[in-house]
């Protein structure tokens, strides 16, 4: 496993080599980028796994064909996939007409690939991504009623079954189901009224 | 995000009691919620639940780490290959063998694929050209092979008019050559009527065929 150093080394080449033409080259660059960019900048902008997968497919395509665009500044590729891949969310909920708060509320919080605070190092981007993610999440269930909180907590972030989640909150399972309807809804009308900016395009 | 957004209902507290309706959805939704759950979110799902679902993935997505799965990031990622080769015309080199992942078409039989109507056409091409050549430098047929007609005997020709009415001039109009291709007509019958009179009156006998008197006469 090569360090930090020579990983970067080895992706400046790969780069170097697919604005030369070899768009192979691109492949190995793509194929480490590929989750980080799916599991944190774009489903938890969609909420959709199967138009997520879309997304990255065409964010992957629009940096290969887009290559030559590039400018190697000693860091990672990752930001500017990054901002490829906001770019393309925003398109989508663009194009469905679909209400962008819960979007926005998610697509304003990590600095832009021109941020020169931003960190070298792709996957520590990723998950500070994801630990803001979690944060503005938990501080939207902060504002929720106690049970609406607890019911989302057991059975989407904790994952318990229907069953056990009912047996916690002491409710039968058609009582819990209804208690799980309510809390999402009411969390989204809590994460929604959060966010209130525009485009983040650069 | 659809209808919950742009309807302004007051949410209901925790305790209210809920109505049948209510408890339909929020049983069908928590059935959608155990498919996500179990990493398989249904294709198709009912506009209203839809976005309560997409709230749900949000929650998840950024409280835990989603994995794409190596198959799947590498399937991603050929189609992307696959589809910036496409935008950019196919003018660049990829050779990377890999493998055959379902619903991608390999990048090999995509070139394939674009370069066999190329090909076609250009077989095609080729086959007429040769038709072309072969018709144009193909040897004219001798007339050597021709057979010669078998020679005529002397006395079975017909005395040659060319020096009895001389060469007749190229007409330079089509009327004089007409007018001239008449006279010459006039002139050979009225020569081969005296002939024929001639051998009659001079008592020569009737054999058909014989020098001068070809076809037996008038």
């Amino acid at each position: 496993m090569p360090g930090p150093g020579a990983e970067l080394e080895q992706e400046q080449r790969l780069v170097e080599e697919a604005q030369r033409g070899n768009l192979d080259a691109m492949r190995p660059l793509l194929e480490r980028y590929a989750p980080p960019l799916y599991g944190t900048v774009i489903l938890p902008r969609l909420g959709d796994a199967a138009t997520a997968e879309d997304v990255l497919r065409d964010t992957l395509a629009t940096a290969v064909e887009k290559i030559n665009r590039f400018t190697w500044q000693g860091k990672t590729i990752y930001p500017w996939l990054r901002q490829i891949a906001i770019n393309k969310v925003y398109d989508v909920h663009r194009a469905s007409k679909r209400s962008r708060r819960l979007a926005d509320a998610l697509a304003q919080e990590l600095p832009s690939e021109t941020d020169p605070e931003a960190s070298p190092d792709a996957m520590m981007m990723a998950e500070e991504e994801r630990t803001s993610h979690r944060g503005r999440i938990e501080l939207a269930l902060g504002e929720l009623p106690d049970r609406y909180r607890t019911a989302i907590q057991l059975r989407l972030i904790e994952e318990l079954s229907r069953e056990e989640c009912a047996r916690r909150l002491e409710v039968t399972v058609g009582t819990f189901d209804v208690l799980l309807h309510r809390a999402v809804r009411a969390f989204r009308k809590k994460f929604g009224d959060r966010a209130d900016v525009p485009d983040p395009r650069p | 995000m659809t209808r919950d957004d742009d309807t302004p209902s007051p949410m209901p507290a925790p305790d209210d009691v809920a109505d049948a309706a209510e408890k339909a959805r929020a049983r069908a939704f928590g059935d959608l919620i155990d498919k996500v759950v179990a990493g398989r979110p249904p294709a198709a799902v009912p506009a209203d639940e839809r976005a309560l679902l997409e709230v749900a993935t949000v929650i998840r997505a950024a409280t835990r780490p989603v994995e794409l799965g190596a198959a799947r990031t590498r399937s991603v990622v050929e189609a992307a290959l696959a589809t910036a080769i496409e935008r950019k015309g196919g003018g660049s080199r990829l050779t990377d063998p890999s493998l055959p992942v379902a619903g991608v078409v390999p990048l090999a039989r995509v070139r394939a694929r674009r370069l066999a109507p190329w090909f076609i056409a250009g077989v095609t091409s080729a086959v007429a050209a040769a038709a072309v050549l072969v018709l144009v430098l193909r040897p004219a047929p001798s007339r050597d092979v021709e057979a010669a007609p078998p020679p005529v005997a002397t006395h079975l020709r017909s005395r040659p008019a060319d020096a009895l009415i001389g060469v007749i001039a190229r007409a330079p109009s089509l009327d004089v050559a007409g007018g001239a291709t008449v006279s010459r007509i006039d002139t050979i019958y009225a020569d081969r009527l005296a002939g024929f009179r001639e051998r009659t009156l001079s008592g020569a006998t009737r054999r058909r065929g014989s020098p001068g008197t070809k076809g037996g006469g008038p």
